[in-house]
């Protein structure tokens, strides 16, 4: 990485070693250059400081779960604004903003217990395409709160006050605004309705609860972005 | 009598002739120029409502706005530049409604920006389109219902529409793009890692695939199609619970119990060396792999 790529990125070989290095320092490995440049970068310490909490909020056999796993690309920040609000961790400035769209975003995660519940589900449940396939112990521990978060999901009050918050709104914006909400929202009921009734049907089906916790997610998303815009 | 008449005639011919005047001018707009001395990378973001955003990097340390004002009455353009004397590292550009209850959808302000090739981007036009060419810094669009066109953008690449579709031509940095219901166009991508999702767009992806590059591509119900040449090396991964698979290049299947889905279709295998990874999923969309003529 160039100085002038550093400059412009925030980012130093120093970050890309820790990258590379954190999923086996959380497993348990002896990686001192962690700790080490997590106190001398300030982004990269703000990172840690919120795994090691998410680790005790957790559980650690949870987090080894979650680890053996990708997550989903939309899981990570609804999770993670959940976790925020709800004071778990908090909000640094620049290297998450940079990697997960922490901007004032027209997308700004809906930050909902039953989010941070399904976007866990998700997160655990899931994994990555190679190795969620006969992956029993992740499934087993996503099934134990796949069913509560999914009931979580659609019993959320809050959930449903932004839904009525959003057709009062949505009521005044122009037409092709309006439209872009409505049929996007109607897509994404659509996947909920389906993914709901196949996960009912076959429920370790990996795929199926990694597209549900994704429309759920995107969904409030779109109506977050909804009701903050202050477009005509 | 007569010449009451004429008279009358004259000054109705005249205000129709004025009104005439001024729908013209409405209708053409406020133009406005501005020119900014900035840093080489300077951090630049715009705001607007509805219109459409047009931005080229060029070679200079400067940054040339126009922008056109289509409802003049209602709407006005802020520009910022921090710090506010010598060459700006930030540069904020946002459409002002003068009067948030006087709106009719008619707030529209057209941007053309010309800026450093190094500057950092971010744009958010929810109701019209974005148009960016030739950067390399970071850049970041959003809109609502309108379409991203990204062309010749070296650096890392993040786009997201509800309804609008994106196109992202010789893109060659790292693209993070998200649609609900628009689609997708990668056209001769140079990036090695792109990751993409729609719920009921579809996604094209045309070009080849860089060695130990990978393509993360998935979408609900919207069909997901790769075009690459014959000499294209890959890995494949492709998964889809109720979707159709169409592969028509050689694949060499792998064997092992792992790669064997337990529910919905499943391909997985190398096309040649297997050098890039593609992974693709659908949940009700289709996937189609072809060589490219």
């Amino acid at each position: 990485m160039t100085g002038e790529q550093e400059e412009r990125t925030g980012f130093t070989e120093g970050c890309v070693a820790f990258d590379t290095e954190l999923e086996a320092y959380l497993e348990g490995e002896n990686r001192p250059q962690i700790t080490l440049h997590a106190r001398e970068c300030s982004y990269c310490g703000s990172l840690l400081a919120d795994l090691e909490k998410i680790r005790q909020a957790c559980g650690e056999p949870m987090l080894q779960q979650a680890f053996e796993v990708e997550p989903p690309q939309t899981m990570w920040p609804s999770l993670r604004a959940s976790l925020i609000a709800e004071g778990i961790i908090r909000q640094p400035e620049g290297f998450w903003q940079r990697w997960f769209g922490g901007q004032a975003s027209l997308w700004r995660p809906l930050p909902v217990a039953g989010m941070a519940a399904i976007a866990l589900a998700g997160f655990i449940f899931l994994s990555g395409p190679r190795r969620y396939i006969n992956s029993s112990s992740g499934t087993q521990v996503g099934q134990a709160i796949q069913k509560e978060s999914l009931t979580a999901m659609d019993q959320d009050p809050q959930f449903d006050q932004m839904e009525q918050r959003f057709k009062s709104k949505v009521a005044l914006f122009n037409p092709s605004l309006r439209d872009a909400y409505m049929k996007s929202l109607a897509s994404l009921d659509s996947e909920i309705v389906e993914c709901r009734r196949n996960a009912h049907r076959q429920p370790s089906n990996p795929l199926t609860i990694q597209y549900l916790a994704s429309a759920y997610a995107q969904k409030a998303e779109v109506l977050q972005s909804a009701l903050e815009t202050n477009a005509p | 009598m007569i010449g009451r008449v004429h008279q009358t005639k004259t000054i109705m011919g005249f205000s129709v002739a004025m009104l005439a005047t001024a729908s013209v001018l409405i209708a053409a707009g406020a133009q406005q120029e501005k020119t900014f001395q900035t840093t080489k990378n300077p951090r630049i973001s715009l705001t607007n409502f509805i219109g459409s955003v047009s931005v080229k990097g060029w070679n200079k340390p400067e940054v040339h706005a126009v922008y056109v004002v289509t409802f003049t009455p209602g709407v006005e353009v802020d520009t910022e530049g921090i710090p506010n004397k010598g060459r700006a590292q930030k540069l904020h550009f946002e459409t002002h409604l003068l009067n948030s209850k006087a709106r009719d959808g008619n707030e529209a302000v057209d941007y053309v920006l010309e800026v450093p090739r190094s500057s950092s981007l971010e744009i958010r036009n929810p109701q019209g389109s974005v148009r960016v060419e030739g950067l390399k810094g970071d850049t970041w669009i959003e809109s609502v219902g309108g379409s991203i066109s990204a062309v010749d953008i070296t650096g890392p690449l993040t786009l997201r529409s509800l309804g609008g579709a994106l196109e992202m031509i010789r893109p060659a940095g790292y693209i993070e793009a998200s649609t609900v219901t628009g689609d997708m166009h990668f056209i001769s991508p140079l990036s090695s890692r792109i990751r993409a999702n729609t719920t009921s767009g579809q996604i094209y992806y045309e070009g080849n695939l860089a060695p130990a590059g990978e393509y993360v591509l998935s979408s609900y119900s919207g069909d997901i199609n790769i075009d690459c040449p014959r000499s294209s090396s890959f890995e494949l991964n492709a998964r889809s619970v109720h979707g159709k698979l169409d592969n028509e290049l050689r694949l060499t299947p792998k064997q092992h119990e792992a790669f064997s889905p337990r529910y919905g279709n499943g391909l997985f295998g190398t096309h040649n060396q297997g050098e890039a990874t593609l992974e693709l999923t659908s949940y009700t969309g289709s996937i189609h792999i072809r060589p490219q003529p």
